[in-house]
């Protein structure tokens, strides 16, 4: 069943047709939330509520952008305010050396390969600015477009090329001192 | 950053892409449940506020009408002020408010 079907089920009453939206969604939801607000109980509570304002929403969803686009938007901007309530700021570290970053992904990931990638690869995403998560997370995990991506953060395009070029380096970075730390 | 890299870091991505709880459709659902129902709640006291409105509405209606109508007849005065009248007409008026009071109070108690 596709998507618009099950909105469609939703949008006439049928709210069982909601709980195939949310697993289906649920895994990038949270990942997105857990960029953000880098807790995984808060990433938790941060999706449910994005589907229940995603849920409250529904009938003003015009189709125009794909529902995963919409939703993550909402999943973005819920994350955003329970940083705000916290006061937590949200962006991206512009100070560090990260244009001096000689840094290789062929490099990183052969350091990367041990049975705690995993680990390592999270510790990594608690450390990287949240915007570059974010926007990381985006950009590989969901395959969106830059366009897409502007859509749900706001940016300009070329502001999120440049800054998904930035973050890859950043978390790039991060993974090698980990790396480092740990072998020390 | 080539196009291997790039996909290199996608690889890497997918790896630490994260899981929710198990019964996290379970708990969105049932939320959605209860706010369905609290929805469904709030909407009965709204229905029971319209009707407590319209009967204070009809209440008064029909006093003002009676006023009229008495002011109109005046012979109707010395019937209205016998004392099995007045009887009558206090008991009827002491019942419809006391279950219009009670309607409010279970109102403001079920808050």
């Amino acid at each position: 069943m596709n998507e618009q079907t099950l909105i469609a089920q939703v949008l006439a009453g049928k709210t069982q047709a909601f709980a195939y939206l949310v697993s289906a969604h649920q895994d990038m939801a949270f990942t997105l939330a857990l960029r953000i607000v880098k807790n995984r109980e808060e990433a938790e509570e941060v999706a449910q509520d994005a589907f229940m304002k995603a849920y409250r929403a529904l009938p003003s969803y015009r189709f125009e952008s794909s529902f995963s686009t919409w939703l993550y938007r909402i999943v973005f901007h819920t994350a955003l305010s329970t940083l705000k309530k916290k006061q937590i700021p949200y962006s991206l570290c512009e100070s560090e050396e990260i244009d001096n970053a000689e840094t290789s992904t062929a490099s990183a990931l052969e350091l990367l390969e041990s049975k705690d990638r995993k680990v390592l690869l999270e510790k990594a995403f608690y450390q990287i600015p949240t915007e570059a998560a974010t926007l990381l997370t985006l950009f590989y995990l969901d395959e969106m477009s830059l366009k897409e991506m502007a859509e749900i953060t706001g940016l300009s395009t070329n502001l999120i090329k440049t800054k998904i070029f930035r973050a890859r380096k950043t978390l790039l970075k991060i993974i090698d001192k980990l790396q480092i730390r740990k072998e020390l | 950053m080539n196009r291997q890299d790039k996909d290199v870091m996608r690889r890497l991505l997918l790896e630490s892409k994260q899981k929710p709880s198990s019964d996290f459709t379970l708990n969105v659902m049932n939320r959605l449940a209860q706010e369905q129902q609290s929805k469904l709640i709030m909407q009965e006291e709204n229905f029971s506020i319209r009707h407590l409105i319209l009967f204070y509405a009809l209440f008064v209606i029909v006093g003002i009408i009676s006023l009229i109508y008495f002011y109109i007849h005046p012979h109707f005065y010395t019937f209205i002020y016998s004392k099995s009248f007045m009887m009558q007409f206090f008991s009827v008026v002491a019942i419809l408010e006391s279950v219009v009071l009670l309607n409010v109070l279970d109102h403001f108690l079920k808050r």
